[in-house]
């Protein structure tokens, strides 16, 4: 059992953020598209393993160097999790929360906060990237009124220097976050099971002719991503299909994977930690996937045994 | 691509986007139902054309003739014009010109009027009181009415001239032609329809016009053709279909109770029944699956088990069921069609006429394969088996009056050779399928059209199948942009299909209920049940020798092509080609139990010895024989015991049979004392034989159950005894008959008998102590039983001796006559001494000990 090293109040003793940390965002109106919504369930699902029951499996999972202790600390700042049973379960937990913001919004933001202790250097403070503009002058920050109420805080706009704040966005191969918000537009094209005017008479609205309609649309738009709502379209794909299609979203969810992890030693090496991130061989590489999807193309592979080998 | 378009879901949304598709589709179905209505109407045209065609050829000659005739008239006037002969005639003038025309026309109303009345009279008399489906047919007569609007075009042009000319317009020599013309085709036709007429005194004339629709129908119902994808044109096609079949029915109540017409010409009409089913089979190949051309059966969706995107969200808002799912009836025409062809059948037994039943039953062949090779081999099992029971019936119900021997025999016959020939079509179109034919045309294939896959040859089982991936297929392009799944998953699915009509028509053709047609036979009251059970019988043993035969080829095709997947994890039809033996092993006992209950009431029956028909007693006599040295072979000697007894008692029933009635000692008279002798030199081999079986084993169960028949029938014999007579008919077998007798059967059994001991009992080879000059290795046996050793050990004596051998020293020596071997010669002496003088003397030794 991993123990935290100082609690939550001890680390944030003396240190003002300069912006507001991340609030619920509350639900747009359209959040509960059904599409929109199993698009982010199903994608975010699972980007690392959730619960690892097999340790000895993530043993290749480690946090090296001098500052491991520092950097873990930083990690428990973005899971927002004060323990780990492992390197492999933090490693997981903090690859789980960031691609869910970033299949979320397609970004997020944290302001790096020195304290000036030594055993805890820095702490990450996670922002809402919703209401956080970039300007040439560093980022700034417009606090709803409602979160300045509940604060009584009356600072409206806050801003921070960009060298502070931390910015991970999606790998460049899923189109950045202009290119999600497109995307989500498309994923809330059909708002209902079908359209409110299916009943009217001499209509010839047809069921069958719209589903498959939009589940062209909404497949073809979501072609970079694999999503497959397997038990949604199972009428019009083959099992072929279906894994062919599995296969691209383990490769983006692999791709998010080691992207964050890029990232994230990245950050290590700015804040001068000597620290990094080693995956080893726990988790699937692009190349790997890459690999087993030619295989299934030449007929080699076993669909059950690909799918045993590729879900954890 | 319109798809990546970001209107398409607004498009989709839309109520305007539906009314306008909803337009769209309405305008193209009228623009497509006006185009088909035009092209019916050009398709009567043409068969119009085709007939008027037909009529002027057939007025062709008689109509040049009156030209010719004309044409010397011509060449006459110019020879005649200065003879004063010539002057008695004079050029017509316009009134010429008028009166022409009012007596063709005149001509027409007059032909008008005779061919109705002709019609009239043959309606009156014939149709007055027919259902109106059979009215309608006769309204609708294609050729006559043709004909009439013919005839009334030239009354009508000829009184259209007339008027012409009486406002002023110049007398038209063309049409003097025309009219000229169309009168000679008119009036010779008449001549043609008038005798046409008598022939609609027979309703099966009819029939032609019912047949010419249904393929029409059948046209229009595939894919390729216009509007074949539209709803309300599939019913409609289906409506006409049941409408004409509606009319074939009552076709068949008239036909079935005129006496004059429920023969020949109602065996047109199913003639021409199994061509339209044979042309449908073919067409069905070409038919959306999904059409509703087939009856539909609905079947209602499960809440909870994937009933598809939004349909529960529409039944939650509508409050109602989930709308039910159609499930096609493939089969609905067949089945319609087939009752009327029981219907021929059957009138045609109850009057007696067996030879134009055979001759149907065959005719049914053509159709049953083509429903075969679309994968229905259980339609067509079924259908043998109706039209067996009916066959049956007709047999039963006729008793002992005047259904011959032979034509019943002829009628059940006929029935096992379709039944063999139809299974074995299957079974052979298995194996030179066009599997790999039908997937290079896949690799070729558009999957965006809607057409193709009707093209490449599907056969019909995995037409669905087709339809299927094409969806899927289609879908991914739309999606992806390219096509995802592979050539070799394509063709695997396609492939999985076959496999399983693989495994459907081998299921139907081993589980085939064979014994139950025989015990339906065996209990009925037809007369000489016995041979018909007979002819069953017998073509059953062939079906079950070619089926050998085809089995293997079939699980060679499996175990190469179609019984594994290239998709792993697939649910993969399985074939447990060892348990199909093990059922093909059980039905070839169950016939052979037939065969050896057969054996002794066919030789006491009547037509035991009737030349005119098969020779079945022989034949299930010898079969039995092979059964009992088959079952002796597998060293499986259970349950042999009535076998044998039946055999026993067939083989000397056939004995007697065959023995000469008066014996001179001529070469011929030997000849035909040798053919008697066969059964029972057979007999006594397979009764050795089984001998050394039992000896093998070790069990003498068997041995002891033919020694008690053999003792028994000896004990009841007279003087001399039974053991006697067969010694002596071997003893002359071998030496007085002046020729040696070889038989095949018996050769080709010690052979089998000598590997079989070769394979099963093991031997040492040995060189003896006091080593020669050249000395030969030596087998040696430890076997328990001297008998087999002497087999085992002795390979160059085991090709001579023979079950008789065996018999003779196991079972006849030492018996009262047989004592010593002189007269069976010195091989069999020399077996003897080998086999039991050295065991009597250690038993001697034993008893003096």
């Amino acid at each position: 059992m991993r123990r935290r090293i100082s609690s939550r109040e001890d680390k944030w003793k003396g240190v003002k953020p300069k912006l507001y940390p991340r609030f619920g965002e509350g639900f747009r109106d359209d959040d509960h598209v059904f599409d929109l919504g199993i698009f982010r369930r199903d994608m975010s699902l699972a980007v690392a393993p959730i619960l690892i029951n097999d340790e000895k499996r993530y043993k290749g999972v480690e946090i090296k160097g001098d500052d491991a202790e520092k950097v873990k600390e930083l990690l428990f700042d973005i899971n927002g999790r004060e323990w780990g049973r492992s390197d492999a379960d933090l490693v997981f937990s903090v690859i789980n929360s960031l691609s869910q913001y970033l299949i979320w919004s397609g970004e997020s933001l944290f302001e790096i906060c020195p304290t000036g202790k030594s055993d805890v250097p820095f702490i990450l403070n996670s922002i809402s990237s919703n209401v956080v503009y970039k300007t040439p002058f560093g980022y700034i920050q417009l606090v709803p009124k409602e979160m300045r109420q509940l604060d009584r805080d009356e600072k409206k706009i806050r801003i921070c220097p960009a060298k502070d704040v931390w910015k991970i966005e999606l790998p460049p191969n899923l189109g950045g976050v202009r290119e999600l918000k497109n995307l989500q537009k498309k994923l809330r094209s059909f708002p209902t099971s079908f359209p409110p005017f299916s009943f009217e008479e001499n209509l010839g609205f047809d069921l069958n002719r719209f589903n498959r309609g939009r589940w062209s649309f909404l497949l073809r738009a979501t072609r970079k991503w694999g999503w497959f709502p397997h038990n949604l379209v199972r009428d019009y794909a083959t099992e072929y299909y279906s894994m062919f299609r599995y296969l691209v979203s383990e490769r983006t969810k692999a791709s998010i994977r080691s992207h964050i992890i890029r990232q994230l030693n990245q950050l290590f090496a700015r804040l001068k930690l000597d620290g990094r991130i080693d995956m080893g061989s726990a988790l699937l590489s692009e190349e790997q996937i890459d690999k087993i999807s030619e295989s299934i193309l030449s007929g080699n592979g076993d669909f059950a045994e690909i799918l045993k080998r590729t879900r954890y | 691509m319109f798809l990546n378009a970001p209107s398409f879901p607004k498009l989709l949304n839309s109520r305007r986007y539906w009314r306008f598709l909803n337009f769209v589709e309405w305008g193209k179905f009228k623009g497509l139902a006006w185009t088909y209505k035009y092209d019916q109407k050009i398709e009567e045209k043409s068969l119009a054309a085709k007939m008027y065609w037909e009529l002027t050829v057939a007025s062709a000659v008689n109509i040049l003739l009156a030209c010719v005739s004309v044409y010397f008239l011509h060449l006459s006037d110019g020879w005649l014009q200065h003879t004063n002969f010539y002057n008695w005639f004079k050029l017509p003038t316009s009134d010429g010109y008028e009166t022409l025309l009012s007596v063709s026309a005149a001509t027409g109303g007059v032909l008008l009027g005779l061919y109705y009345n002709g019609i009239l009279v043959v309606g009156s008399s014939i149709y007055a009181k027919a259902p109106n489906n059979i009215r309608n047919l006769f309204a609708e007569e294609k050729v006559g009415n043709n004909y009439i609007k013919l005839l009334s075009f030239l009354t009508f042009l000829s009184i259209v001239l007339l008027v012409a000319e009486l406002l002023h317009y110049q007398p038209s020599k063309l049409g003097v032609v025309v009219v000229l013309f169309m009168n000679g085709l008119t009036v010779f036709s008449f001549a043609l329809m008038g005798r046409r007429a008598f022939s609609l005194f027979n309703p099966t004339v009819l029939y032609q016009t019912v047949a010419h629709e249904f393929i029409r129908l059948f046209e229009r119902a595939q894919a390729n053709s216009l509007l074949s994808k539209n709803k309300s044109i599939q019913l409609h096609l289906k409506k006409m279909a049941n409408r004409n079949i509606s009319a074939l029915n009552s076709l068949s109540q008239i036909l079935k109770d005129d006496p004059n017409l429920s023969g020949r010409s109602f065996a047109e009409v199913f003639k021409s029944t199994c061509g339209v089913l044979y042309s449908y089979e073919s067409a069905k190949r070409r038919i959306h699956t999904s059409s509703r051309w087939y009856e539909q059966k609905y079947l209602h969706k499960r809440w909870h088990a994937g009933s598809g995107w939004g349909t529960r969200d529409i039944a939650l808002q509508t409050g109602t069921q989930i709308s039910p799912e159609a499930e096609p009836d493939y089969f609905w025409f067949e089945r319609k069609l087939e009752r009327f062809l029981y219907d021929v059948i059957e009138t045609n037994l109850r009057s007696g006429k067996f030879k134009l039943v055979f001759e149907l039953i065959e005719y049914l062949e053509v159709p049953l394969s083509e429903i075969a090779l679309n994968g229905d081999v259980e339609e067509c099992s079924r259908i043998l088996g109706d039209i067996f029971s009916i066959v049956l019936r007709g047999i039963e119900a006729h008793g002992e009056k005047s259904i011959g021997t032979k034509d019943a025999l002829a009628l059940v016959e006929m029935l096992a050779v379709l039944r063999l020939r139809l299974f074995m079509r299957t079974l052979d179109s298995i194996i030179e399928n066009n599997f790999e034919d039908v997937c290079q045309k896949l690799s070729k294939l558009n999957w965006m059209s809607n057409k193709t896959i009707y093209e490449i040859g599907l056969p019909y089982f995995a037409l669905k199948q087709g339809e299927w991936l094409h969806k899927c297929l289609s879908f991914e392009i739309e999606t992806e942009g390219y096509l995802v799944s592979p050539h070799w998953y394509q063709r695997t699915m396609i492939k999985m299909k076959y496999a399983e009509n693989i495994k459907r028509a081998i299921d139907v053709v081993i589980n085939d209920d064979f014994g139950g047609r025989v015990m339906r036979i065996k209990n009925s009251n037809a007369k000489d049940k016995l041979i018909l059970e007979s002819v069953l019988v017998s073509r059953e043993l062939e079906f079950q020798n070619k089926l050998n035969g085809r089995i293997r080829q079939v699980e060679g095709l499996w175990t190469e092509a179609f019984g594994h997947s290239e998709v792993k994890g697939l649910a993969w039809p399985n074939i447990d080609f060892s348990a199909l033996s093990k059922k093909i092993d059980e039905q070839e006992a169950l016939l052979l139990g037939f065969c050896a209950d057969l054996v002794v009431p066919l030789n006491n029956h009547a037509v035991a010895g009737d030349k005119e028909l098969p020779d079945y007693s022989g034949q299930f006599l010898v079969v039995v024989g092979q059964y009992l040295t088959k079952r002796y072979l597998n060293q499986d000697l259970k349950g042999l015991s009535k076998v044998f007894e039946a055999y026993f008692a067939g083989t000397l029933l056939k004995f007697t049979s065959l023995l000469p009635r008066q014996y001179s000692g001529s070469e011929r008279d030997r000849f035909l004392l040798g053919d008697a002798f066969e059964p029972v030199l057979d007999l006594v081999d397979v009764s050795g034989w089984a001998k050394l079986v039992c000896d093998l084993k070790g069990d003498q169960t068997h041995w002891n159950e033919i020694c008690a028949v053999w003792d028994k029938q000896n004990a009841d014999s007279g003087t001399p005894s039974f053991i006697e007579k067969v010694g002596n008919i071997i003893a002359m077998s071998d030496n007085d008959l002046h020729f040696s007798r070889f038989d095949d059967l018996r050769t080709s059994r010690g052979m089998e008998m000598y590997r079989m001991i070769e394979r099963e009992v093991p031997v040492e080879e040995v060189f003896p102590k006091d080593r020669s000059f050249y000395v030969r290795a030596i087998k040696k046996s430890s076997h328990p039983s001297k008998l087999v050793r002497i087999f085992a050990e002795e390979e160059s004596v085991i090709r001579s001796y023979s079950g008789t051998d065996i018999f003779l020293t196991s079972y006849f020596w030492g018996k009262p006559g047989f004592e010593s071997f002189e007269r069976f010669g010195w091989r069999r002496k020399q077996f003897l001494e080998e086999l039991v003088e050295p065991e009597q003397e250690k038993g001697a030794d034993e008893g003096a000990g």
